[in-house]
């Protein structure tokens, strides 16, 4: 019984560092899936017209995305090496189909984001104009294909499909890689996240260009970014609610119903199901009525189903359900995490979507440079998509527990049995204190070089090297 | 062959791989405080690995994600065994990654504390992989026999370390010193290559001496496994002592170009010498040479085995290609005297005409 503590404790703390560590990752991941292409379509306009602000623009926001993609590139290392030092039990369970779906994500995609991107920033005056512009391409196309794979990767664990158990190992095969490639769950997450991309991206920009708008500089140089940004954030935002939408009804419909009836705390099966703009209470087993909500009728089922009048099945049957197929046991997610998870995600998406249009609108009216306070909004704006983002992983990976792999592997059955909580204390101490160091610089790095004026693209230099060691 | 056999050498293809290459990056790693005499200099150093050692290090990615995909409980156990060392050593790459974006980034101030990171990460680096790998034939407390519900790996990190597989870090860290000063001697500007090839020839005995000793010795340890003739280990056992003989004479002639290949050929002979001495086995058991875990019974299924084949083929010979061209077009070298430029600006000057 002595040890008993100690190993939830070990769980527990290598449940805080996974979800820290990645939740951090993936800070930095969304600005480069939408910065990449955006860079190349200025470096193409550049190409295409010949006009200087253009190249002097890639130059700009090339810069921002390479101090981004360093960040990104240090702190995916660990993701490489982490489910086998943490979790190795999941690790040998799943390596079959999950690890081969990591290693062609190395050898497809990340060998060629890391190449080329070097090539890119080395290659100016070695390459063609031509072969250069494709190296910036080939960066923006190897990301996303990287999180094409990555999220087939993460939605097997979510909607395990085409493996089989081995009896005599007890490991998981696969057997149908047609199968994991199409998981429904893995096309929605792919255009949930890339469309998520392009919003953080598009966002970044229009924050930097009323950054400096507002203060009179480079006034005529940034009016094309901020064109561009809203070309680009107007119907991403628009289309990734669809799209969300439409990801809950494919979650409610397929593996996770247990997600969708977390995310609304909805105990009990409702026809119609209401939607609650917030609720205080009704968050656990205990309390399952709110004590005070707003709700909007009939959403909940359109939400969940794509019709407002169908029944939503409720927590309590659902694990009746469950326990029928899988055993007894306790099924429930963290519920106040999942409620509130889905809505600061949808909400702060949402207010994405209004940022996106009054700019749009603004634009259109040629008012745009002149509302000093849509330009400070547009800066504030640039956590928007950040923190929805994050918010949305949390939504993603709590409303999943206590499943590691869906219905198949608990969370708590997947850890390293041999890794002590003494070891995963110190190793979380020493992730906190580096990733804080790393945050305030790649901050501060960041916001320095997104107020420089943008170089002057005449060759007034007279040395065709690069930048200091610019690495990467 | 078996599948899993082949990927049992394929892995080791890509270990090798991974250490070549991002072996001289760590050997100019080290090299930075004994060949740049000020920052500016350092600079230039770090300058010529600039382009390529993030293409150098995703190799490193891939052998651990193969490693994943095609024996999952080698992954899993090697890397729980490991746990405090690897910490360590995640931490030291990551400050080293940054150490090349942020060094010329964050102020004048900072220059010399990110020169120290990345030198420091250059050490710890091969001398924790020297470790952790030569660990697979030492010994580990491992249960090959255990169920996927079972505990596997029964000890702690500490048990990763003995005589020997210390001796497997510094063979690393000795022989990536050398393969870095050798690089240095072809790619440094000019004064700085001069400097880094007398360096070389003073690094060349004794990392030969050290890289020697650990090849012995892993011969020794292999034939205390009898199920395999000697000399089977003893082949690239030799031709990497040669190799790296060679090397110490080709930098004692002031001929870099060979001594670095030589010290390459050094690094595939180590990867291909420890794989060999391994087979059939993948992690030796120190409970009991029967626990061991072995390639068979480590392996994935012959379905993933075959998708990760299909993959292999069809990407590695691209992978290889574009890679090969961009070193090309990379490695012209920098032969300039001038300091770095101040990052201030951008990503790069650029003249349309050229």
């Amino acid at each position: 019984m002595e040890a008993l503590p100690l190993a939830a404790s070990a769980l527990d703390l290598a449940r805080w560092q996974f979800a820290g560590t990645t939740l951090y990752h993936f800070t930095f991941v969304p600005l480069t899936l939408g910065l990449a292409p955006l860079v190349a379509v200025m470096q193409t306009l550049w190409y295409r017209t010949g006009n200087e602000q253009w190249l002097r623009l890639t130059k700009f926001f090339g810069t921002l995305l390479i101090i981004n993609f360093a960040i990104g590139a240090a702190t995916g290392l660990l993701q490489e090496f982490q489910f086998g030092m943490n979790w190795s039990a999941y690790s040998a369970f799943v390596g079959d189909v999950f690890g081969s779906t990591l290693a062609l994500e190395g050898l497809a995609a990340f060998m060629l984001e890391s190449t080329f991107i070097g090539l890119w920033v080395f290659g100016w005056n070695r390459l063609s104009p031509k072969m250069h512009l494709a190296t910036i391409w080939l960066v923006a196309g190897g990301t996303w294909l990287s999180t094409t794979f990555i999220l087939m990767a993460n939605s097997w664990m979510q909607n395990p499909v085409g493996y089989s158990i081995d009896p005599a190992t007890g490991q998981a095969r696969m057997e149908n890689l047609w199968a994991v490639v199409s998981n429904p769950i893995a096309i929605w997450a792919v255009a949930h996240t890339l469309l998520m991309g392009l919003m953080t991206g598009a966002f970044l920009l229009l924050g930097v260009a009323c950054w400096h708008i507002l203060r009179g500089r480079n006034a005529a140089l940034f009016r094309p970014i901020v064109k561009l940004a809203l070309i680009v954030a107007i119907p991403a935002t628009a289309l990734n609610l669809a799209v969300g939408s439409g990801f809950g009804v494919a979650l409610y419909e397929g593996p996770q119903p247990m997600k969708i009836a977390a995310a609304e705390a909805l105990w009990n099966s409702e026809k119609p199901a209401s939607f609650s703009i917030f609720q205080v209470g009704g968050f656990t087993e205990e309390d399952q009525d709110p004590s005070f909500s707003i709700e909007i009728p009939y959403l909940l089922s359109f939400l969940a189903t794509n019709n407002p009048t169908s029944e939503v099945d409720g927590m309590l049957q659902i694990q009746d359900e469950q326990r029928s197929r899988l055993g007894p046991g306790n099924y429930l997610p963290n519920i106040y995490l999942t409620y509130w998870g889905m809505r600061g995600m949808a909400y702060i998406g949402t207010l994405s979507i209004f940022v996106a249009l009054l700019g749009g609108f603004l634009y259109w009216r040629g008012k745009l440079e002149t509302s000093r306070w849509f330009l400070r909004l547009g800066i504030v704006a640039i956590s928007f998509p950040f923190i929805s983002a994050l918010i949305g992983w949390v939504f993603t990976e709590a409303g999943r527990q206590p499943w590691i792999v869906y219905e198949v592997m608990r969370t708590e059955d997947g850890v390293s049995p041999s890794v002590s909580a003494g070891e995963v204390a110190a190793s979380l101490s020493i992730f906190i204190a580096l990733y804080t160091v790393l945050a305030i610089t790649a901050f501060m790095l960041l916001r320095r070089y997104a107020r420089l004026d943008p170089p002057e693209a005449s060759p007034a230099e007279e040395n065709d090297q690069p930048i200091a060691v610019a690495g990467l | 062959m078996e599948l899993a056999e082949f990927w049992f050498f394929a892995i080791g293809a890509f270990w090798a791989t991974y250490l070549v290459l991002e072996g001289f990056d760590f050997g100019v790693g080290m090299m930075l405080p004994l060949d740049g005499r000020d920052e500016d200099e350092r600079g230039e150093l770090l300058e010529t690995i600039g382009p390529v050692w993030d293409a150098n290090e995703v190799w490193l990615l891939v052998a651990g994600g193969l490693t994943f995909a095609a024996f999952p409980v080698w992954y899993g156990t090697w890397l729980e065994g490991a746990y405090l060392a690897l910490v360590v050593l995640i931490v030291a790459l990551l400050l080293r990654i940054l150490s090349f974006e942020w060094r010329g980034r964050a102020g004048a101030r900072w220059r010399g504390f990110w020169t120290k990171v990345n030198t420091t990460a250059s050490v710890l680096a091969p001398l924790i992989w020297g470790v952790a790998l030569t660990a697979l034939l030492a010994g580990l407390p491992v249960d090959g026999g255990a169920r996927i519900d079972e505990d596997r790996y029964l000890g702690d990190v500490l048990d990763f370390f003995s005589p020997y597989t210390i001796l497997g870090g510094l063979s690393l860290v000795a022989l990536f010193l050398f393969h870095g000063a050798v690089f240095l001697g072809i790619r440094a500007p000019t004064e700085l290559r001069g400097r880094a090839s007398a360096r070389a020839r003073q690094v060349a005995v004794p990392s030969a001496l050290v890289v020697i000793g650990w090849f012995v010795a892993t011969v020794i340890v292999a034939s205390s496994t009898a199920d395999r003739p000697a000399w089977l280990v003893a082949i690239p056992a030799a031709v990497g002592c040669l190799a790296i003989v060679y090397a110490v004479f080709a930098a004692l002639r002031r001929d870099d170009g060979k001594a670095f290949a030589a010290t390459a050929l050094t690094v595939v002979s180590w990867v291909a010498t420890l794989f060999i001495a391994l087979f059939p086995r993948i992690m030796v058991s120190s409970l009991g040479l029967d626990q061991s875990i072995t390639i068979a019974e480590a392996g994935s299924s012959q379905y993933t085995l075959i998708v990760m084949t299909a993959g292999a083929v069809l990407l590695v010979p691209v992978i290889i290609l574009y890679q090969w061209w961009g070193f090309r077009t990379l490695m012209s070298r920098l032969g300039r005297s001038e300091p770095p430029l101040a990052p201030r600006g951008g990503i790069a000057s650029h003249r349309d005409n050229q």
